[in-house]
């Protein structure tokens, strides 16, 4: 494997970084997780803990020294969750191809089990529009999202400070915990 | 108004909204939280630290043996066997030789070894590391 270049840390530096981790980080780590499987709920979000602390541990997801150790383990989070998604997608099987006249930002066209879980990611949007009906903050974020827009731009495009930007993202996690406790797929 | 773009990618654009939530929750938030979610926010954070222990330890014996088995590779192509670290044969002949002369060994250890269960090289070389870090081959053996 040759020696880990300067840009990196070693296995070393990365162990630490994870003993040095404060119960505050864990728990904002596991709840990072568990929103990144919250459509998944036969994936256990400490499944994801696990296989990212063995992949930065392993070296198969490396740590530039240059960035946070929180931001490269929920980026570490990310990935494994995709990976473990994609896993369960195959588990259940997939359906029979069925062409769809609308792009859904996939490579190629979706088969039956993908336009049912279109239907199903839509009427989940849907539910969460009418959640938050009375509160226009929280349908910026929400509008945000639908555009790809990041967070500066969701404030300057409604007019939100930082703090109420914030203000709305709490009430969108806390509303949406509220309505879905087991995630938006059950 | 909410029909126009791909709900996967809206959803994907809310859960890295929810996680910036997450990471940017203060600390009596996010512990007021897992109180509320799993009693004891302490013990249940000491249970992800063991997992994260577990992984530690068995990628540190990963890494033992992965060394080794260089090691090996470079003394055996060097044609040389002067090093104090054995080979997995030799290991595994000390280990068995061990077994054989004493009874006092940790059973939790030895267990698999004495059973005749299969191990597989990295097993042989972790426990062999075992029994060294606990003195055993400080008699001669080693």
């Amino acid at each position: 494997m040759g020696e880990t270049p300067d840009e990196f840390a070693s296995p070393a530096d990365v162990e630490q970084a994870i003993r040095g981790l404060r119960d505050e980080d864990w728990l904002r780590l596991e709840k990072a997780a568990s929103y990144h499987v919250y459509r998944y709920s036969s994936i256990n979000p400490k499944e994801v803990l696990a296989e990212a602390v063995s992949r930065m541990l392993g070296g198969e997801r490396r740590w530039p020294r240059d960035v946070n150790f929180n931001t490269y383990f929920r980026n570490v989070l990310r990935s494994v969750a995709d990976e473990l998604r994609n896993k369960e997608k195959e588990r259940l099987g997939l359906g029979t191809t069925v062409l769809v006249a609308f792009d859904d930002g996939q490579d190629g066209p979706p088969d039956g089990r993908d336009l049912v879980q279109q239907v199903e990611h839509q009427e989940t949007i849907e539910q969460i529009w009418g959640l938050f009906s009375d509160d226009e903050q929280v349908q910026s974020l929400v509008l945000g999202a639908e555009e790809g827009m990041t967070a500066i731009e969701v404030q300057k495009e409604f007019n939100l400070s930082g703090a109420e930007y914030d203000a709305a993202r709490k009430r969108l996690d806390r509303g949406l915990k509220k309505h879905f406790p087991k995630g938006w797929r059950s | 108004m909410s029909n126009q773009k791909s709900p996967k990618k809206t959803l994907d654009n809310l859960v890295e909204l929810l996680c910036d939530e997450a990471m940017a929750a203060s600390d009596a938030d996010i512990v007021a939280e897992a109180t509320a979610y799993h009693g004891d926010a302490k013990t249940h954070v000491s249970k992800l630290r063991a997992m994260a222990e577990e992984r530690i330890a068995m990628h540190r014996k990963k890494r033992l043996f992965e060394a080794r088995q260089k090691l090996d590779a470079a003394s055996s192509a060097e044609g040389s066997n002067a090093l104090v670290n054995r080979t997995l044969s030799e290991m595994k002949d000390l280990v068995l030789n061990l077994l054989k002369k004493r009874d006092d060994l940790p059973q939790r250890l030895t267990m698999a070894a004495r059973s005749g269960e299969s191990m597989s090289d990295e097993d042989w070389a972790s426990l062999y590391d075992d029994l060294s870090d606990l003195g055993f081959f400080d008699g001669g053996e080693k």
